[in-house]
């Protein structure tokens, strides 16, 4: 077991390494120097060459870009990701301040799409044909259609503008405003993402169960004279759910995707927006701590999913030690 | 298969630790403040202002960018800025004067200043600062405007510690010594404004590198109206009333707020939000808003386009002339500005005495476009870019109008989109033809277009790289004349220069355009978009 884990430990460390190589290459072929965007074209006053000169040394841009990722990758294995090219705060602080929101909005994103998502999809399964069915199947579609920006836009402008029930952009009053601002902050853009999800979990529901409700042990329990509430609770929905955490787990880059664009939309300072505007400003320390906590987050869950796998089921540890 | 289930299995862990990362987050614990009701836009004396782009920090020594320079004007504080009349306005210093041969300035400081952590700001502070901006290793984006003062070259090159010509006599006399006239110096202190830092603390910070020091993203002391307190978020700053300020204020609390100026309208109608600024394209509607004033100034910036003469393509001033005769520019203004503008032929467009009454009108004319272009044996095939950074509706739509336009009369002109990035790289390689940008502040004195067309000033501030030595003589001259009627005909002689030869293609004069809630009362606009802060302290709000 222990050889598992260290093997699996050693792949994930190679990808990691590819990944940081990767994304260092990328970033050199971006246009446009970080060093010229640092010295304002239009304000600076004296010898701007000079200047950009000066900073391109300070960041150890006229190094070659071997000579940069060996000192980058140095200071990443000891846990420093440096510093921010537009605010020169540590990378790390900044991120850590950015996750919190990030993670309320998805979250609750979440929450909202499997709480409406689901059981509408095993509803319009159950009641197959009907009015009930045709409505979840269209507005299904409506959501998964309708791009999140323009929902957003619509969102804050009904609730916000003409309704005034919701503030119309940002995490919270100023300065704080408490447990039901911060809430009423949430809302509206963790309703659009959740709702925006929940599309796709309605039609994977309905077809997970149907497929269920057509199959023969279905229909043993039926004949048996189990009750009806017992054959749906217990049995139908039972397996229905099984490759539904798959879909939903699919779906969770989907979800990180849409966060970036809702939080642009509601001026939501979470990691998304921090990314894209680390993509304009060229902060490149910024978007490689970024891309890299992501990369760090999948491997670590795909280590401990595969270590969740091996205790369950023997034939993978033990096929992982013939190869 | 199995790897399938795999990954399926990590992404749903993945998943669940996200959603315990939000249940854990959860709302603000640290609300700290008093934020009044939920939903109320501030409590009884705070208003909140829009910032629209996102602030970096306090830091005036690096290249200003419109954020950082509004949330200055709130914490520091500096000698004089521009008035909402368009003059030179005292702040720190009551009073100053420029001795006959022009080349000694001197400042007399308010004796009634503290910093906000009681210490007295006197004229130790301003020399101290002033050495720190003409000093290039601290990072300054400034040391260009000091070329002339005595003793600065040598503070630059290392072979002195601080600059001769920064001198201050006593506690309240700061005075700057030249070693060439320049009776204009002023411009060169406003724009942007360049605000004072207190010795007593940023003097222990090491020199090096200053402009950089993490006590700008953070400063524990200030000297203007409203004292940063802390970042609530990332892009909203609070910042409470100085104690030690030296007039009564108004408020107790001002919270900067970065949304984007689309958000920040739809703010103020909800009452989220107290000052905006305003889109031309928005002026209608705005004016329409209840309990909301809109607020209007001719605009002393310019929004142009610019070329790089030294890279030859548009060198030729027959070229650049067709270029403004194809052009309709008064359309622009009506269309895309919704008439919320002006067209002027020069880049300084005032004051009245700087304007000769003999310049040429580059009306909009395509015929005379086409025969310029063929007089100057113009190629139709160069390939001509319209170099912009997408992304402000009214000038999106002015570079896809004037691509049209040029190719008109054939120009084969392009509109080629960039990042801000790529923008300042092609402007350092020196890789543009006509690049929009927007900018300055033209109405004071005609000393302000130094900066953007002198030959002293390329490979800085004037990024078009133009050099004409009979137009730097006047400038010079014109910087070294007391005697108004002197300097009148001087800059009749200069602007007739800057008219006939282009150096820069002023599309139009857009107006300061911004709004503010009934709350906010005191408001006063500047007509420079970046000074909106300028006189926070008057700022109060109605009960």
């Amino acid at each position: 077991m222990l050889a598992f884990i260290v093997r699996r430990l050693a792949i994930s460390v190679v990808v990691l390494a590819g990944i940081s190589v990767l994304l260092f290459v990328l970033l050199q072929l971006m246009p446009g120097d970080p060093a010229e965007m640092m010295v304002d074209p239009f304000s600076f006053s004296g010898d701007r060459a000079a200047a950009v000169q000066q900073r391109r040394e300070e960041l150890g841009l006229d190094q070659s870009m071997f000579v940069q990722y060996v000192r980058w990758i140095g200071e990443f294995v000891q846990g420093n990701l440096g510093f921010s090219y537009s605010t020169q705060r540590p990378v790390t602080e900044v991120m850590l301040e950015r996750f919190g929101p990030t993670a309320r909005l998805m979250g609750t994103g979440l929450v909202i799409a499997l709480l409406v998502g689901i059981p509408v999809g095993i509803l319009a399964a159950m009641r197959r044909n009907t009015a009930v069915d045709y409505g979840a199947t269209v507005l299904s579609l409506v959501a998964i259609s309708i791009p999140s920006f323009f929902v957003a836009l619509i969102g804050i402008y009904v609730f916000g503008l003409k309704l005034g029930w919701l503030p119309t952009a940002g995490i919270n009053s100023p300065g704080g405003g408490g447990f039901v601002d911060s809430v009423r902050h949430l809302v509206l853009p963790a309703a659009i993402l959740g709702l925006a999800l929940a599309g796709p979990y309605v039609r994977y529901a309905r077809a997970a169960m149907l497929e269920v409700l057509g199959q023969d042990f279905l229909t043993t329990a039926r004949s048996k004279g189990l009750a009806r509430r017992r054959v749906i609770g217990r049995h139908a929905l039972h397996n229905a759910l099984i490759p539904l955490v798959t879909v939903v787990a699919v779906q969770i880059p989907t979800l990180f995707a849409g966060a970036v664009i809702i939080e642009q939309i509601f001026a939501w300072p979470g990691m998304g927006r921090m990314a894209l505007d680390a993509v304009r400003a060229r902060d490149y320390p910024i978007l490689l701590g970024f891309v890299m906590a992501v990369a760090v987050l999948v491997l670590l869950c795909n280590l401990i999913a595969d270590v969740a796998y091996a205790i369950i089921d023997p034939r993978i540890r033990l096929s992982g030690a013939r190869a | 298969m199995i790897g399938r289930r795999n990954r399926s299995i990590a992404a749903a862990l993945a998943g669940l630790a996200l959603l315990a990362a939000a249940a854990c987050s959860g709302p603000d614990e640290d609300t700290g403040s008093t934020g009044g009701e939920s939903g109320a836009p501030a409590g009884d004396r705070e208003v909140t202002v829009q910032l629209y782009q996102a602030p970096r920090g306090f830091s005036p020594l690096l290249a200003s960018i419109g954020p950082d320079h509004l949330m200055e004007q709130l914490h520091w504080d500096s000698l004089v800025s521009a008035t909402a009349d368009g003059e030179y306005g005292p702040r720190l210093a009551e009073s100053w004067e420029v001795s006959p041969d022009g080349k000694t300035w001197t400042f007399h400081l308010r004796d009634d200043v503290l910093w906000s952590d009681g210490e007295p700001f006197t004229s130790e502070d301003v020399l101290f600062t002033y050495n720190v901006y003409a000093n290039p290793a601290t990072g300054s984006a400034y040391a260009g405007k000091f070329g002339t003062v005595t003793g600065a070259a040598a503070l630059a090159d290392g072979t002195a510690d601080a600059v001769a010509g920064f001198q201050a006599p006593d506690e309240h006399t700061f005075v700057i010594q030249l070693d060439a006239p320049n009776v204009a110096l002023l411009d060169e202190l406003v724009q942007p404004i360049l605000f004072i830092l207190p010795q007593h603390v940023v003097g222990e910070l090491p020199l090096e590198g200053l402009a950089d020091n993490p006590f700008f993203r953070e400063p524990t002391v200030g000297l203007g109206p409203y004292v940063f307190q802390r970042w609530v978020t990332d892009d909203q700053v609070e910042f409470a009333a100085n104690p030690e300020y030296r007039d009564e204020l108004g408020l107790d609390r001002i919270f900067t707020q970065y949304v984007t100026t689309d958000v920040a309208t739809a703010q103020l109608e909800t009452g989220e939000i107290d000052f905006a600024q305003v889109a031309a394209p928005d002026v209608a509607r705005v004016e329409g808003l209840d309990g909301v004033t809109l607020h209007r100034a001719d605009g002393p910036g310019v929004l142009a386009l610019h070329t790089a003469i030294d890279s030859g393509k548009l060198a030729d001033p027959r070229v650049r002339q067709a270029i403004m005769y194809a052009i309709d520019r008064e359309s622009l203004v009506e269309e895309v500005l919704a008439g919320e503008g002006k067209v002027v032929d020069t880049l300084v467009h005032g004051p009245e005495w700087a304007m000769p009454d003999d310049l040429t009108h580059y009306g909009y004319d395509p015929d005379k476009a086409r025969e310029l272009l063929a007089e100057a044996g113009w190629d139709p095939a160069t390939p001509v870019r319209l170099e912009i950074v997408p992304g402000q509706r009214d000038r999106d739509t002015t570079m896809t109008i004037v691509a049209a336009q040029l190719q008109e009369v054939g120009i084969n002109a392009q509109v080629q989109p960039y990042e801000a990035a790529q923008l300042s790289e092609s402007i350092g390689n020196r890789d543009f033809d006509l690049l929009i940008s927007g900018y300055g502040l033209f109405t004071i004195d005609p000393a302000s277009m130094n900066a953007r067309l002198m030959c002293a000033q390329v490979g800085g501030a004037n990024i078009s790289a133009y050099c004409n030595e009979e137009l730097d003589a006047l400038l010079q001259q014109g910087i070294a004349t007391t005697d108004q009627a002197e300097r009148e005909s001087i800059y009749a002689q200069a602007q007739k220069i800057v008219n006939e030869e282009v150096p820069i293609f002023v599309l139009y004069v857009p107006n300061t355009l911004a709004a503010t809630s009934d709350r906010l009362q005191g408001f006063e606009l500047n007509p420079s978009v970046v000074d909106a802060f300028w006189n926070a302290a008057d700022w109060t709000v109605s009960s």
